[in-house]
């Protein structure tokens, strides 16, 4: 914490690909999003200033390397808070939780990810939701890819039959290509949080104190209405309640 | 029926006005065999000499200029995907490259090329079209403000330097070898015609000596003058043939082959230029493209063993040898701004980091460019160039024209070679009919004087 005082701005590791959660706006050259809001309140609390934060762009497999060789102080990347990334990184609260379905071509008649039976889905490598779709009882062919918006382009392309990730990250894609739809029922329960190097104890604290006073003073409800919306589900939602011991993950 | 032996021409050829007429036989067939052999060679060699000037030259100046603009065609597109909107003058340069590429191809293609050739050249009439598609899907997906644009431009470019690249590499290659075995037939030494001219003075000689041993007269006019005009046709032959190749040789080594270094340059200098922008555009830091970068720099040079140093090497006495030598400091300045800009990009000052590299974008901070620019300054002196995209730009102006010069010199002493070749075949012809009718009237004299 200290280390990150004296520095003078937060250093936070974004996808750059996800719209509505984070994502680079070719427009303005800035990223932004849900995620980076939640992030620059993080900074905010630290500097007095949501500005005095600087991205690193990443992929979803490179979460890891920058976490281990600590070229960030924290993710906020859409990471599911699960049990095997315990062993390299330390998870702040829940600040979203999200559900995986699938995302397919207007035009298709697939009604969830049962009917995707060898046939070809996309989703980030590195990622649970790649091994959701690898371990699915249709045995749909999982294909992974550098970044979000990757399996975008290959849908639109046709390689691919569908992309099955969060809920969250399907919105985003699908707000870049009307003739997308998200289908099927929710077959993952993610509470995701942000991610930082182990041993960083009075950083966790720190965050979670943040996140705390987002959820209870009503910034976690406007920030969702400004990124997200109602384009996952009707109502804005609340916030996800908070869970503190180590056992919060899934396995 | 005469027995057909040995023996039995022996007998005939006893009475010495058979041997005559047989000695004349022998030397007018050996004046036209000289006639043909050199006639053959002079053909043979003019036909490489016109080769190397009108097909196998041009068609590696093409094959190099299909892999320039399709390097800097990637390159360009990087860099204006970077500048998030693209400026009209990048823009302009893509279409140009591209279309260039297309013009080049289509001559390649046109000029019948062997069969190792063509896979390249499908490949490249296959591919090239469904990089432009995706360029396009890329370019409209970011106008609209998709990050799915980002995708696009990576699949190009994977599709760019995993495909195309590579195919225009090779047929480059390809092109470079033929014109090698055209020059090499240009050159060589006219082995056959020397050994069939030895042996036809040897026989002549020989004819004469018999014949001055028999008759009191020492010198056969028709004969010797034969043998003049032998020697003087041979001569003329391995005159002009040396004068042919001191040109070829010169478009060889001071033209096509000075070039190639060049080439291989340039193609490694538009590779390193693009990976800069990739890497910004990836945001990531030290990615895979900074370190493609770095193995660029290393293979460019200049430096012991790099493309620069070898391009110096084989310049020496060419017109691109001085641009070579400036390409290697220009590169160096590169090398410093790059430096600059991966700084920046690493501390996380990324607009900064897209302002140094090409200049244009929204630059977070004056006060962080000033400082970086006086570095910059106190590095390489004043006048430095203000940016990663003009310090490459420097290096890329140094390298083309160097190219282009000695490409221009190849076409002038090519056609310089394959002129001195002009006329020495119908020389030839010429030469072994009067050396023919020499040895005709030589010995017809000395026949009739047994009737």
């Amino acid at each position: 914490m200290a280390a990150i005082y004296r520095r003078g701005h937060l250093t936070v590791g974004v996808d750059q690909t996800t719209p509505l959660l984070s994502y680079l706006d070719p427009a303005t050259g800035r990223i932004d999003g849900f995620n980076v809001a939640i992030a620059r309140q993080v900074a905010k609390a630290i500097f007095g200033t949501e500005n005095a934060i600087k991205f690193v762009a990443i992929t979803s497999a490179e979460r890891k390397s920058v976490i281990l060789g600590r070229k960030v102080d924290l993710i906020a990347d859409p990471t599911t808070i699960v049990c095997d990334r315990l062993a390299w990184a330390d998870f702040s609260t829940a600040y979203l939780v999200a559900h995986q379905r699938v995302l397919v071509p207007s035009a298709s008649d697939v009604r969830g990810i049962g009917d995707l039976g060898g046939q070809k889905v996309c989703a980030a490598a590195g990622t649970t939701s790649i091994y959701e779709i690898a371990v699915q009882r249709s045995h749909p062919i999982p294909v992974g890819v550098p970044n979000w918006s990757d399996c975008l382009a290959l849908l639109q392309q046709g390689q691919v039959a569908a992309i099955s990730t969060t809920d969250t990250v399907l919105a985003g894609l699908s707000t870049q290509d009307p003739q997308t739809k998200v289908v099927g029922p929710r077959f993952t329960y993610e509470p995701q949080g942000l991610g930082m190097p182990k041993n960083a104890k009075d950083l966790v604290r720190f965050v979670n104190a943040v996140l705390e006073q987002l959820r209870t003073d009503g910034e976690w409800k406007r920030l969702y209405a400004r990124y997200i919306g109602t384009r996952i589900q009707p109502r804005i939602p609340d916030p996800p309640l908070p869970i503190y011991c180590e056992t919060s993950c899934r396995d | 029926m005469p027995r057909l032996s040995l023996a039995a021409l022996r007998e005939a050829l006893k009475p010495t006005p058979a041997r005559l007429t047989a000695g004349m036989l022998v030397t007018i067939a050996a004046s036209l065999l000289w006639g043909v052999a050199a006639t053959f060679t002079v053909v043979d060699r003019l036909s490489a000499a016109n080769d190397m000037v009108a097909t196998t030259g041009p068609l590696s100046l093409y094959a190099q200029r299909i892999y320039q603009s399709l390097s800097d065609a990637d390159a360009t597109e990087a860099a204006a995907f970077l500048a998030v909107t693209e400026p009209p003058a990048a823009r302009a340069e893509f279409h140009a490259d591209i279309e260039r590429a297309g013009t080049y191809l289509q001559e390649v293609t046109a000029a019948d090329p062997p069969a190792a050739a063509r896979s390249d050249l499908t490949t490249l009439q296959t591919e090239l079209p469904e990089y432009t598609l995706l360029i396009g899907e890329a370019k409209a997906d970011s106008a609209e403000g998709l990050p799915v644009g980002a995708s696009y431009l990576q699949e190009a470019s994977y599709l760019m330097r995993g495909r195309i690249l590579p195919a225009a590499d090779d047929l480059y290659r390809r092109e470079n070898a033929r014109l090698a075995s055209s020059y090499g037939k240009a050159t060589g030494f006219p082995v056959i015609a020397v050994i069939v001219a030895a042996l036809c003075s040897i026989l002549l000689l020989r004819v004469q000596r018999w014949l001055a041993s028999r008759t009191r007269r020492t010198l056969n006019r028709g004969l010797a003058a034969a043998s003049l005009v032998g020697a003087l046709s041979l001569t003329w032959l391995l005159v002009s043939f040396f004068v042919a190749s001191t040109s070829l040789t010169a478009a060889h080594d001071h033209g096509t082959a000075a070039a190639q270094p060049l080439v291989q340059a340039e193609i490694t200098a538009l590779r390193a230029h693009a990976d800069e922008s990739l890497t910004l555009i990836n945001r990531s830091g030290d990615d895979a493209n900074e370190a493609d970068f770095r193995l660029a720099e290393q293979q460019l040079g200049p430096g012991r063993e790099t493309l620069l140093s070898k391009a110096k090497a084989a310049g020496i006495g060419s017109p691109g040898y001085r641009r070579a030598t400036a390409a290697g400091s220009a590169a160096t300045a590169w090398y410093a701004v790059h430096r600059a800009v991966r700084k920046l990009d690493d501390r996380s000052d990324y607009p900064d980091a897209v302002y140094l590299a090409i200049g244009s974008g929204a630059a977070g901070s004056r006060a962080v460019i000033g400082k970086q620019e006086a570095l910059l300054t106190a590095q390489s002196g004043p006048g430095h160039p203000a940016t990663s995209a003009a310090a490459f730009a420097a290096v890329e102006t140094d390298l083309t024209r160097g190219i282009d010069a000695d490409y221009a010199l190849f076409t002038a002493s090519a056609s310089r070679g394959d002129g001195a070749l002009g006329g020495v075949a119908i020389a030839m012809v010429i030469a072994s009919l009067l050396m023919a009718a020499g040895c005709a009237w030589g010995l017809t004299q000395r026949i009739a004087e047994y009737r």
